[in-house]
Parts: C-alpha cells; structure tokens; sequence
C-alpha cells in the first residue's frame, strides 16, 4: 500500500482551508507562475512561493498529518501558499515533480518524519504526568471539584428562583443576568454549566414557543446539576459522561482504534471567545463514527484540518464517557489509495431510533450522526425535509440546515431521487454535513 | 439494551387516556413555569399524585418497574418518573413535524407503537429510572412528593419538583421522537444526456466558481496571480462547445455566478442544463434562470408547430421573444410568417423587440413586411424597419435612398482635381420621414447636415461606384471632398458599411494601419474603426491590429483589440508583447496598460507564454526608469504568464475526451 504517491483532489484540498478568504487566496496561488523549486517526494510537497513586492515563502507540507510550515507571517493554517501549494500539486500533474528534499524543507520534514517513528504512545510517557506529585494533582481535583459543587448549588437555586418568579420575567430581565451566571459558573472553573447557561440566556424572546424551549433546556441543566451533586453515586460511565458534561475533559485513554477513516465532514462554529472545529470520522472496518475537536482562539483557524472525502489511514484514541464519540487522532495520517463508499445507513424513523436510544447514555446529547439511506429532500409547508424513498416518513431540517448554501447543494445532487446523506440528528431535526449520489457513490460532496 | 420484547402490557389500557393525561400535564407544567411557581403552583403534579401517577415512580414498585431493563437508564431525579411515566409530551414542543410518541402513537408505552425504530428506550425512556432513584436524594424528593399528596403544597420545593418533572418530560420526548409524515416529492429533474466533466475540468470549475467571488484588489495592484473571475466565461463557452454537462453539486454555486453577472447567464445556464433549470425553479434566488434565455431549454423545438403556435399565443413576451429568435434562427420564413399572423394585434414597443429578432437572418425575403412596417404607428418601429431595409441594398427601399443620396453628394467636375461635392438636402419632406428619417436633429447639430448623415447610411453602398465613375471604395474615400463636408459624409459612410457589413469598404474607410489615426482618410474615431474592424474576416483583422499596435503603440489600441479573435492570431500576439516590452523599456508603469494586460490574459495564444517566460525576470533598476517600475512590471508579466498556463491547462482538461468519455461508457 504505497499511499505517499497519493494526490488529493482540489475539493479536499478546499477543505482544509480555514476560511472563504484564504480559499480565495489560497486559489488564486495554485497555478504553476508563481511557484518555483516546488518538488514532491515521501509524502511532502515543498516549493517557493513569489510574494508581492518582490518577497518569497518557503512552503513545505506534509501530506500524511498533513501538518503545514510557511515561512510567511500568516496566522492562518494552514496558510494560502500552503493551500495554493497542494491545489497546484493537486491540479497539475506536471508542476510539481519528483525530488528530494531541498536544505530549506528537509530538516522539517525529517523532524516529523521521526516523530512519527518514535512509539506512537510510550507506555512510560504516562507517568510525566503522574511523577509530578500525585497528592498535589489529588489535591488540586478535589478543590475544583468543590468549586464546582458550590457552583451547580448557585445554579440551582437560580433556577428556583427563576421558576418561582416565572419564566416571562426572564424576557424582562434581558441578557445580562444571564451573562452574570455564566460568569459565576466560569469562575466555579465549571465551563460546561457556563455555555448551558449562556445558551439559555439566548432563549427568550427567540421565537415563539421560546417558553418551552427554555423549561426544557432549564430542567435539563437541574439534571445536569443533580447529577453532578449525586455524581459519586452514579455508575462510573454516566458519572464521567456527567463530568463531561459539567466541563472537566475527560482524558482521551481508551485503546487507540487504527482504522481506515473517512473524513466524512469539517466544520467551524464560532463565538466571541473560541472557534470550535469538528470532524467526523467513519472507521470503514471498524464501523465506528468518531469526532474530532479542535479549538482556536477567537477569529483563528483551529489546527487541525483534514480533507473531506479522504480516506485516511491512522489511529484514534476515544475519549471517555460524554456518548463515547470523542477521539483525539493520532499524529500521523496516510492517505489511502482505495474505493471510498459511504457508511450504511437506514430509514429516518431509524436515525430517531438511534438519538433516542443514544439519549439514555446522555440524556443532554443535542444530536447524534447518523447516516440516511435512500432518502429524498423535499418540500414540506414549514421548510425542507429528507423523506423516505417510499414516501412515508420524514425528518425535518433544522432551521440552521434550511438557509445555508449547503441545502442547495444537497438538493440539487439529489435531482429529486434517493441519496445517501451523513448528518446530525437530533431534537431539533436533521443536519445535512455530506451526501452521495447513487451515480457517483465514491465520491463525497460537503454540505457545509 | 431495553428491546421491544420488553415493552409491558399494562400501559396498553387507557392509552389515549394517557396521552391526553400527559398533553394537559405538560401544559400545565408550562404554563406553572411561565407564571412562576409561587403565583401558579403546578397543580397537576399534585393531582397526579393524589391520583396516585408519582406514587408507582416514588416508590420501590417504580424503581423495579420491569420494563426498566436496560443498564444505562439514568436520571438523578426519580420523582418525576412516575409524573411523566405516562409520556408527559406537550405537542408545543415538538418540531415541526418531528411527533412525539404520546402523538403519533396511542401512547408511549402502547404496544401499537410497533413501527421501525420504536425501540426499548425511547418507549421507556432513559432517566425514568437509575442510582439516583436509590440515592438519597431522591429518597427527600419522594418526600416532597408524598409532602405534595398530604399536605396540599406548602413548605414543598415546588420549582424542584417541577424542574424533575419537566426534566423528565424533556428527554422522554425527545427519545420518542418520531419522523412525520413526508410531504410530496419533487419532480424528478429531468434526464441531461450530455456527458459529464472530465475530473481534472470539473475540479478547475469548482475552483473558477470559488475565485468567483473574489473581491477586486486595489487598483493597479493585481498580484502575480491569475484573475480566475475573468477565465470563467471562456471556460464556460468551452466546455458548453465540447458538450458537457455541469456536475449536479456545482449547480447552486453556477446559479449564484450567472445571478450575480449577466454576461455569464447565457454560458452557464447552457452548462446547468435542465437540471440548473430544475433547480432555479425551487430556489426564487434563481428566477432569472426561467426568463428570457433561461427560458430557451424549455421552448417547444421550431418543427414543433402546435408548440410554437400555444406558447406564440398564450406565451409571456420574454419567451415569445426567445421563441421567435428560435425559430427564425431555424427557419427564417417561419419566423417571419409568426410573427406576421399576430402583428397588429402586438403592442408598440413590443412590435419594437419583435422587429428587431429579425436582424437574425436579414433576406431579400422580408423586404415587404419591412417595407410595410415603414407606415407603422409607432416612430421607433418605423426607424428600425428602415434600419433593417437599409442593409438590404436591392430592396426599393435601397433604391429609394440612393436615388435621394445621389442628389445631394456628386462629383463636381468643374474642380481642377476631381472633388466631391455635396449638397445637402434643404427639407426632410412627407416621404422622407415615411422612410423612416428622424427630422429634428440632437442640440448641437445643423438639420441639414443630419437629413444628409442620414440619406447617406441608408442608401446601400453598391451605389457610389457607378456615381463617381467606376472608382473603387478606395478611391472614392481617397477623393478630397468640397466645402469641409469630409467629415460628415465618411463618417456616414462608415456606418453604412457597418451596418451593410461591406468588408471592401470597411477596408477603404479604415485605411492603412500605419498611418497616424488622426490623419487617416477614413474616420478616426476609435470606436468606429472598432466596428469596422468587426466586418473584416478574422485573419484580416488581427493583422491590421498588430499593424497598428506596431505602429502607434499600445495606448489606443484597447477597443480595436477587444473586436479581435480569440486567441489571438501569431502577428497579433507578438505585436502587443513587443509593445508592452517597449513599454517597460520606456519607462511607465504596467498599470498605464492594465486594459490590455487584461485582454492579453484573456486573448493571448497559451502557446505565447514562452515568447513572455523572459520579460518576468526582475530587470535592474536603471536611473532613468520610473521608480519600482521593474518590479511591478515583472509581477504584471508573472501574472500574464501564469493565466496563460492556467489557460493551457484548461483546455487540456477539457479536452482529455479519452478518460472522460472512456470511464463513462465502460462502467
């Protein structure tokens, strides 16, 4: 399997980018005139890029993380010469050809290159951690732990409160109470119960049945407190999906899954503080769907990027508890020169199936990926929805899916016949993320 | 895991009871919620426990429930299983067609809720039961509970006892969700046999279609990167010419690049195909797609005559006027007989549009609907059937307008030399104006010399020969004319042959190239020439340009560029590299000439780029030239030769017939 020869497309190469601007840019610096010295060998691309105003970066990339160095100021990553890089080696199999590394690429590269030889997870690099002093760590656990006790009893007597007094005051009362509790909840180091509590802050007032919603999301964050207050009586899986959940990473230390993955979908979701990346992941062998986080300060690219619709061949290693999705990756993914066929799938009524069964190992799971067979986008009174080939059953969109460019895309690959559709199922309805047509089942087309 | 063969019997009693038992309970709970518990405390919890609901969940017999199997099955809070143990789900707040079980089915635990997906948990729901129920905590709740039951709500946790219950409520509902029904499906979008983009072609196109939208950069400063927004419409019109059909995910980004430029519409609708139609017509984004051109993938084919004659009739006026482009594009007579049937029953300036889908075609043959069209109501239609009548030099017409030009323009041999003499006319008289002359000149133009431009484009140019003695157009246009009248009657002239579409005189009125354009015998305005240029054959007409562009440099040249043919013929192409390197030399900078660098990215030949590698090397700075001009200069020529690359590369991916058309019929 000799996967370093493999050439990504331009889509997946799109993909990495961290925004429209530097896909833009990224663009416009994939073709051959700018570029000089470029070469690729042993699974790394490298070449100079001319800048303006007479200024050139040295570009190197290394397609199995695929991990990124450019000698330009750029904070985005990976940056435009990088993505124009990979788009002009994607694209033009003439412009980039075989080489060695030049002085400027190899150090780097080797670098990596002995990382990735090293013993992926050394048994004795466990205990860094741990040598420090154990009864500090113990300490330090438990002090936060009470912290965040004393803020989920604040919590809870806030919500009280709020029940007794009644939840139209809370339109009255306006965001900024809210905001005050979040940061309370903050300073409990309990970052879990802040972003329930800023999410409810955004509730009232959003449309109507908003009181509803907010008693539900409400009753969910009570039982989110009293399972943290009755943590240490619960069985030891809910209790670490509770722990999850209040906002102490769990430790990803499951046994790594080596598998062949398909990334099946990458996207960002920002607030004023942090920019969250996911990516989920389909173990063609091991059926397994994993998701891949990866966070960047506020307006900065996260890390971690990969291809849509490539197949990877790699190690992940599952957090615990929370819905057991969570994987960290390992360092080093080859692409893999194979068919790509989507993860089966069944009817929506079985996609609700599985939220619902999903719920009763978190009862705060929002949505849980699931993949839709034969299903159709069509046309309801209140918005889109995916129905069953047979034309019975069908999953409505949520209301986020219903207005991004990405719906189009779904419809119109669609053409009005049955699909295959990856996506978010949850209580809101469906998020479409990736879809194959029966015509062209290998290849995977993003929808957001 | 809990399964079905675990689902009990005994809900299967009352369950409609239950549902509209557990509708009204979670109602009341919101509506306790939204008042507070202190003003509206939720009585229903306290009815439901008196009628003895709270009291299976509370106490030993609900924690044991059988049905509650499963490992997993958690919520800290143990009360509230009992409340919502009958499926608490308020149809408030289930999405829009998401249905809870308490809707869809007879009831939660009912065992006709037997569909697919209707599993263990989602019947019993997950937090009904667990540790919590035997924890401590719980043990106080089942208090209050009881505290509720006996003591008629005082002194209770009233907003925990409803958060329990709501909480409850919250994930059972959403563990039993249900799909809804579905709506009606789509039509099916229809068949495109055109075969589709070779992988190379369609990955160009999603990155064309991604630099679309590109902002600008600042002016002058463009980088030494291609503008991928300018290749776009070639490569449209390419792969349109090779017969491709557009890949059906690229279709909404298409749209969105035809929606936002009109001069993509044509191309890219053509690529979208009747499935972009399809599509346009879900999405009110995309209306422009269905008018006008759009409309054209839908026409009835031109022999399809019961088609025509329906949508000829009952059509919108942007598909009648497709529709008769159509069809006279495919058999002019029909055209023309069309539009004849319903003519005076069609609005003027609709008359307007239609006349003018006649310049397609233009014969001898519509001579008497045109010559009928002159006596039309409306002005405009009467001066665009002269227009039309005027470029067909053996129509009466023709005749008629000769015999008027001749009056006024003549040789005049008493001049020692022969010299044109004109006299022009005194009065634009009755039948004059029923041949479709304007009478009243724009501000600033003497009536006499406009009744005389007039007469003089419209009478054919066959004629002048026999006036002025066998002379060639060249020797006409050669001849000096009397009384400072030159310049009224070349320029007349001029837009004769242009509209005549005569090559020999656009020849004569163009004259050498060489010559300074301000001292040249025929006009010398650029746009004129522009479209004079435009009636020479290809070949001609890019020899003549890289003539002129030789001659005088670039800085004139961009119009007369712009009417060349793509790519741009070999004399043409070196001629204007050769120009922008004396330009270099000369010392401006590249941005005096940023027109036609832009043309030359989009006209040059690909094969040029190797006549350009040389100029992209940064020269030194020499003391005369302008500062930092080598600099910009080499980004300017980096740039051109990257799009010509990108060009190439192009054409190459859309021509690899071999791969794309191999893979589609073996598999």
């Amino acid at each position: 399997m000799n996967a370093m020869g493999v050439r990504w497309t331009a889509d997946q190469v799109l993909a990495l980018a961290p925004d429209e601007a530097s896909r833009r840019a990224g663009s416009r610096l994939g073709t051959a005139g700018v570029w000089s010295g470029t070469g690729c060998g042993d699974g790394a691309v490298w070449g100079v890029c001319a800048g303006s105003g007479g200024r050139s970066y040295e570009t190197v990339v290394d397609l199995t993380g695929p991990a990124y160095t450019c000698a330009c100021p750029s904070r985005k990553f990976p940056c435009k010469h990088a993505l124009g890089l990979l788009l002009l080696h994607a694209s033009d199999g003439t412009a980039v050809a075989e080489g060695t590394p030049p002085e400027w690429a190899g150090p780097w590269l080797a670098k990596r290159r002995e990382r990735a030889e090293a013993p992926s997870r050394p048994a004795g690099t466990g205990a860094s951690g741990a040598t420090a002093d154990p009864e500090a760590a113990r300490r330090r656990a438990e002090r936060r732990a009470a912290r965040i006790t004393a803020g989920a009893q604040e919590l809870e007597q806030r919500l009280a409160d709020l029940m007794r007094g009644g939840l139209a005051t809370a339109e009255q009362a306006g965001y900024g109470l809210w905001e005050e509790t979040a940061a309370r909840m903050v300073d409990a180091q309990a970052p879990g119960l802040a972003g329930r509590v800023r999410e409810l802050g955004a509730i009232p007032g959003s449309g109507p049945g908003w009181p509803v919603r907010l008693l539900e999301e409400c009753a969910l964050t009570h039982l989110l407190d009293r399972a943290w207050l009755a943590a240490d009586r619960l069985p030891a899986d809910f209790a670490a999906t509770v722990r999850t959940r209040v906002g102490l990473t769990a430790p990803a230390d499951g046994a790594p899954v080596r598998d062949h993955w398909l990334v099946l979908a990458q996207y960002d979701t920002a607030d004023a503080r942090l920019t969250t990346r996911r990516v989920w992941m389909y173990g063609t062998s091991t059926g397994r769907t994993a998701l891949l986080l990866s966070f960047g300060a506020a307006g900065r690219a996260p890390g971690l990027a990969l291809p849509v619709g490539a197949l990877l061949d790699g190690e992940l290693t599952p957090h615990s508890g929370a819905g057991r999705l969570r994987a960290e990756p390992g360092e080093h993914f080859v692409p893999v020169d194979a068919p790509v066929s989507p993860p089966p799938g069944g009817p929506v009524g079985e996609a609700l199936g599985a939220y619902g069964r999903a719920l009763s190992d978190d009862p705060w799971l929002d949505s849980w990926p699931v993949t839709l067979r034969q299903v159709v986008p069509t046309r309801a009174e209140y918005g889109w929805q995916l129905a069953d080939a047979d034309g019975r059953e069908a999953l409505p969109l949520t209301p986020a899916a219903q207005n991004r460019p990405g719906l189009w895309r779904l419809v119109a690959l669609s053409g009005g016949a049955p699909l295959t559709v990856f996506g978010e199922c949850g209580h809101r309805g469906f998020t479409p993320l990736a879809a194959w047509s029966p015509e062209a089942p290998a290849e995977t087309v993003p929808l957001i | 895991m809990n399964t079905r063969a675990t689902t009990p019997a005994p809900s299967a009693t009352g369950s409609e009871g239950d549902r509209d038992d557990s509708a009204r309970v979670w109602e009341e709970l919101v509506t306790s919620a939204l008042l507070g518990t202190d003003r509206r405390p939720p009585s229903v919890l306290a009815a439901a426990t008196v009628t003895g609901v709270t009291g299976k969940g509370m106490t030993g017999p609900g924690v044991t429930d059988p049905n509650v199997t499963g490992p997993g099955v958690t919520g800290p809070s143990g009360t509230g299983a009992g409340v919502t143990g009958r499926g608490m789900t308020g149809p408030s707040t289930t999405g829009p067609s998401l249905t809870s079980p308490s809707v869809t089915g007879p009831g939660v635990t009912g065992p006709s809720v037997t569909g697919p997906g209707v599993t263990g948990p989602s019947v019993t729901g997950p937090g009904v039961t667990g540790p919590g129920v035997t924890g401590p905590g719980v043990t106080g709740l089942g208090g209050t509970g009881a505290g509720v039951t006996g003591t008629g709500l005082t002194g209770v946790d009233l907003p925990g006892v409803l958060l329990d219950a709501a909480a409850v409520h919250t994930v059972r509902r959403r563990a039993g969700l249900r799909p809804g029904p579905a709506a009606p499906p789509l039509d099916l979008a229809p068949d495109d046999p055109r075969r589709p983009l070779p992988a190379g072609a369609r990955r160009r196109l999603d990155q064309l279609l991604a630099g679309r939208a590109a902002p600008s950069p600042a002016a002058g400063r463009r980088g030494a990167a291609p503008d991928l927004a300018e290749l776009l419409p070639q490569w449209l019109t390419l792969a349109n010419e090779r017969g491709y059909k557009a890949p059906p995910a690229a279709l909404p980004a298409l749209l969105d690049a035809a929606r936002a430029r009109t001069d993509l519409r044509p191309q890219a609708l053509r690529l979208a195909g009747p499935r972009g139609l399809w599509l346009a017509g879900l999405n009110p984004e995309w209306r422009f797609a269905l008018r006008g051109t759009g409309a054209a993938g839908r026409l009835p084919s031109p022999g399809d005559a019961e088609g025509v004659r329906l949508l000829w009739d009952e059509g919108l006026f942007a598909e009648r006027v497709a529709l008769l482009a159509a069809v006279r594009t495919e058999d002019a007579g029909a055209g023309l007989a069309l539009l004849a049937s319903t003519w005076p029953a069609e609005r003027a300036e609709d008359r307007l549009m239609f006349l003018d889908s006649l310049r397609a075609g233009l014969s001898d043959a519509d001579e008497e609907f045109l010559e009928a069209a002159l006596a039309d109501r409306s002005r405009n239609v009467r001066a665009t059937a002269a227009e039309l009548l005027s470029a067909l030099p053996a129509s009466a017409f023709a005749g008629r307008m000769a015999g008027r030009a001749a009056t006024c323009v003549g040789l005049d041999r008493t001049a020692e030399t022969p010299t044109i003499s004109v006299e022009a006319p005194h009065e634009c008289d009755a039948a004059m104006q029923g041949d479709g002359l304007v009478p009243t000149p724009p501000a600033g133009r003497g009536e006499r010399s406009w009744w005389l431009g007039q007469l003089v484009e419209a009478a054919p140019l066959s004629c002048w020969p026999a006036r002025f003695g066998g002379r060639t157009p060249e020797e006409i246009v050669a001849l000096p004319v009397a009384d400072d009248w030159q310049g009224e009657l070349h320029a007349a002239w001029c837009r004769a042959a242009v509209r005549q579409r005569d090559a020999s005189w656009s020849r004569a009125l163009l004259g050498a190239p060489a010559i300074p354009p301000a001292t040249g015998p025929g006009t010398s305005s650029l746009a004129e020439r522009a479209q004079l240029l435009a009636t020479l054959p290809a070949d001609e007409r890019a020899r003549w340009v890289a003539a002129f562009v030789a001659a005088h440099g670039l800085s004139e040249a961009f119009q007369l560029l712009g009417v060349c043919a793509v790519p741009w013929a070999e004399p043409l192409g070196a001629a204007v590299i050769d120009a922008l390197d004396i330009a270099r030399d000369a010392g401006s900078y590249p941005w005096s000439f940023s027109g036609v660098m832009g043309l030359a990215e989009r006209c040059l030949a690909p094969e040029a780029a190797r006549q350009l590698e040389s100029l992209t090397a940064l020269p030194d700075e020499e003391e005369d030239t302008a500062p930092g001009a080598g600099g910009y200069w080499s980004e300017a020529f980096q740039r051109l030769v990257s799009t010509l690359r990108l060009r190439a590369a192009m054409h190459a991916e859309l021509t690899e017939t071999g791969t794309g058309t191999g893979t589609g019929t073996g598999s």
